[in-house]
């Protein structure tokens, strides 16, 4: 099962390297249009943005015969939107006047963080087609003042629209950018390793949720009728839950490094830091300890199976999340990086990425022994009240 | 019925079941108050440096409306670029005073720390937020080139021009009206957590169906279509976190419509109850049937919509059965592969219920 696990812990990894999260992703978007045909400023446009504008790094064109066409591709995953251009929408931009919307559609499932992307995009396009109109529009009526025939008008109209045109391809040399360089933090890549192989431990604990079946209650005052307290009963039985634990780790990690020699993945460069698998083993021991405590308190103190899942898991999860596993830890408003690290879900993470880039290892440590403390202790309470019902 | 009646009562009986029942609210709760905080896609510093009218300008407008992202103001340049090193800011726009004298000639400096799309993305916003003090400024640049000696400033100004071009659109429109509007991005991935979390709560019934086979629960449990048996046993299971969980969108604001929501729960919880059966049938022990929760949540996290969208997966997502229901929520196409994957694993286990049963 584990087996199974660091499969798919591969394939995890393998998926959100290569996805990145929604914001640092090395992957273009995709954007299918429909509709431009017969247009010719269109195809103009979409020339310009193929071969000559910086944003073509950003976004690539696929053109579609007709919406399913781009509505299966959508599906299927071939483009990451697409757009449906109407005849109106192209006869109103032509005559300058935005009275239709264009639809785009970013995903056949519920909005995620592509789509509050293509929000963003949405916007600046709009942006620049607002005002560009507006340019030509005043231009428009100085000359129609001056008393301008409609003829000399739309050709001077065009020659400004041209000259905005240009303006807005050369938009780059407005910007300059500077690299401060990664100096002190990890790199996408090894963040979203990081994270994941983090997560991977917090679900470990849910393979040995058989140890916490059946009739607990009679084991447990049977083994305090032989000399066994609570406290000895909960240490011997989460040190064995913890080598279980560590057994997982070990063979992940020997997946890893079977995946460096044979296949020859190059750790180092796939995730940009002086990284090999075999580094994974001190580093991750103390966040599993604290890890195996956690679960092992949950799964024991809640009874029930269905239960224990459930709560475990929600737990569990909403602790990866705000920690920042999923989506990097930026997205969460500032109180909650900070509070974040007081989590056992954070405080891991900062304690194994700080082991990467020489960060401060105390602070973290002190919550995850701290946290292990609790837990057993908690455990302990736990089983001495089920000793004497 | 009465049967069914007893194993709800059951599962009432135990205390942990009001926890089991409070943590999903109490999560969305802390969710809700999360996202009420100011948080952003991208958190970007700002340095602008001028102090004339469209410095002014620019600065409200970044303020006013930040989109997706979170704008911080800096006086001084050099603490901006020390907050993009240590990474208290995803990257640092330096906007020098010529925007408001030099414009078109004017270069604005982005100080990131690593290459990246998202870069690109926050390069473009930036372009397009000067954007229109450059436009203004550069009709009058061509106006002037061309011999006319007016300043277009004031008709540049008084033109209005409807700004709303773009709207995002969805397969199925009608239930999407609610979702279109301002749910924080940060609890967009509460569906998949719930869907994932009914889908843990079938493989738990299954645990628990296999604790109660081995106690000899269904030897004095007389039926003639075993199948309704285990369907009903499951769904008796299901049916309280089902409910927990259209409660939970409701209160995560990410719900959109009654009917649709229900329909698309109901034929999730069918799938699962199919596929629990099926499972449980195939592996015949709560050990293995727990060593695969983690199995089942890594492997549905990833490859259904829950965080993020892995679609160079392709058509294997399909297995999985939260994929059908997150993406059936905005296209009615996955709620007819839902269906069909639905009574395809029903009419299997059937056949295993009435003709591969090891008990009674």
């Amino acid at each position: 099962m584990i087996l199974l696990l660091a499969v798919l812990f591969g394939t995890g990894a393998y998926a959100v390297i290569r996805d990145g999260s929604y914001v640092e992703n090395q992957k273009r978007y995709t954007l299918g249009y429909v509709g431009a045909a017969d247009n010719s400023l269109l195809r103009s446009g979409v020339f310009l943005l193929e071969n000559e504008d910086s944003a073509k790094e950003m976004i690539e064109l696929k053109e579609y015969e007709n919406e399913d066409d781009a509505k299966t591709a959508l599906r299927a995953g071939e483009i990451s939107a697409y757009v449906v251009i109407t005849k109106e929408f192209m006869g109103q931009l032509d005559a300058l006047a935005n009275g239709e919307k264009l639809k785009y559609y970013a995903t056949s499932g519920q909005k995620g963080i592509t789509g509050v992307m293509m929000d963003e995009i949405a916007a600046v396009a709009g942006n620049i087609i607002v005002y560009t109109e507006k340019g030509i529009l005043s231009l428009d009526q100085a000359m129609e003042e001056r008393g301008y025939e409609e003829q000399d008008r739309i050709l001077q109209m065009t020659d400004c629209f041209n000259s905005y045109v240009d303006a807005i391809l050369n938009r780059d040399s407005k910007v300059e950018i500077v690299s401060l360089g990664m100096s002190d933090g990890l790199s996408t890549p090894a963040y979203y390793f990081t994270t994941l192989m983090l997560f991977l431990f917090i679900m470990i604990p849910f393979c040995g949720i058989w140890f916490f079946l059946g009739q607990r209650d009679a084991i447990a005052q049977f083994l305090k009728a032989k000399g066994l307290g609570p406290a000895r009963q909960v240490l011997a039985e989460m040190f064995a839950f913890y080598l279980l634990n560590i057994f997982g780790q070990l063979f992940v990690v020997i997946l890893l490094e079977i995946s460096r020699v044979v296949l020859k993945y190059d750790f180092a460069t796939l995730l940009k830091i002086g990284f090999q698998p075999y580094m994974l083993l001190p580093a991750m021991t103390l966040p599993i300890l604290a890890f195996t405590a956690m679960g092992f308190f949950l799964l024991d103190a809640i009874q029930g199976v269905v239960n224990k899942v459930l709560v475990t898991f929600i737990i569990d999860i909403f602790m990866a999340y705000v920690a920042g596993f999923f989506y990097p830890r930026v997205f969460f408003p500032m109180e909650v990086q900070m509070l974040s690290n007081l989590l056992p879900s954070g405080a891991a993470l900062t304690y194994v990425a700080n082991q990467m880039v020489g960060g401060r290892l105390l602070e973290p440590a002190i919550v995850l022994i701290a946290y292990t403390i609790l837990f057993t202790f908690l455990s302990i309470m736990v089983r001495k009240a089920r000793i004497k019902l | 019925m009465i049967k069914y009646l007893l194993l709800f009562k059951r599962l009432l009986k135990k205390k942990s079941y009001i926890l089991m029942l409070l943590v999903v609210p109490l999560m969305i709760i802390l969710l809700n108050l999360i996202s009420a905080r100011e948080s952003g896609l991208m958190t970007i510093g700002v340095c602008i440096q001028g102090d004339g009218t469209a410095s002014q300008a620019l600065k409200q407008d970044l303020m006013d409306n930040p989109g997706s992202f979170r704008y911080i103001m800096y006086d001084n340049p050099d603490t901006m670029s020390y907050d993009v090193r240590f990474m208290k800011l995803d990257e640092g726009w330096v906007i020098p005073d010529t925007l408001d004298w030099d414009i078109l000639n004017m270069k604005s400096i982005i100080l990131i720390r690593e290459e990246g799309v998202s870069h690109l993305l926050a390069k473009e916003v930036l372009l397009s937020r000067i954007y229109p003090f450059f436009a203004k400024a550069y009709v009058n640049q061509y106006v002037s080139d061309k011999g006319f000696a007016s300043d277009l400033s004031e008709k540049f100004e008084s033109i209005n021009v409807n700004g709303d071009l773009f709207e995002m659109g969805y397969f199925d429109g009608a239930a999407s009206s609610n979702e279109l509007n301002s749910t924080s991005y940060l609890l967009l991935p509460l569906r998949g957590i719930l869907a994932l979390h009914l889908m843990l709560c079938a493989i738990a019934a299954s645990m628990y169906y296999l604790e109660d086979e081995d106690n000899g629960l269904f030897i004095f449990w007389h039926t003639r279509f075993r199948f309704l048996r285990e369907f009903g046993y499951y769904f008796v299971i299901l049916l309280i976190p089902a409910i927990m969980m259209l409660l939970g969108l409701k209160l995560g604001g990410v719900f959109t419509s009654f009917f649709p929501e229900l329909i698309k729960i109901m034929a999730y919880v069918c799938l699962l109850i199919g596929l629990a059966s099926i499972v449980r049938r195939m592996l015949k022990s709560t050990k293995i049937l727990g060593l695969n929760l983690p199995v089942a949540i890594f492997g549905s996290a990833i490859f259904s919509p829950v965080f993020i969208e892995f679609k160079e997966a392709g058509n294997l997502r399909m297995i999985f059965p939260s994929f059908h229901y997150l993406y059936s929520i905005h296209d009615l196409h996955y709620l007819y592969t839902m269906a069909i994957y639905a009574g395809i694993s029903l009419i299997i286990s059937c056949i295993l219920a009435e003709f591969f049963h090891t008990s009674s």
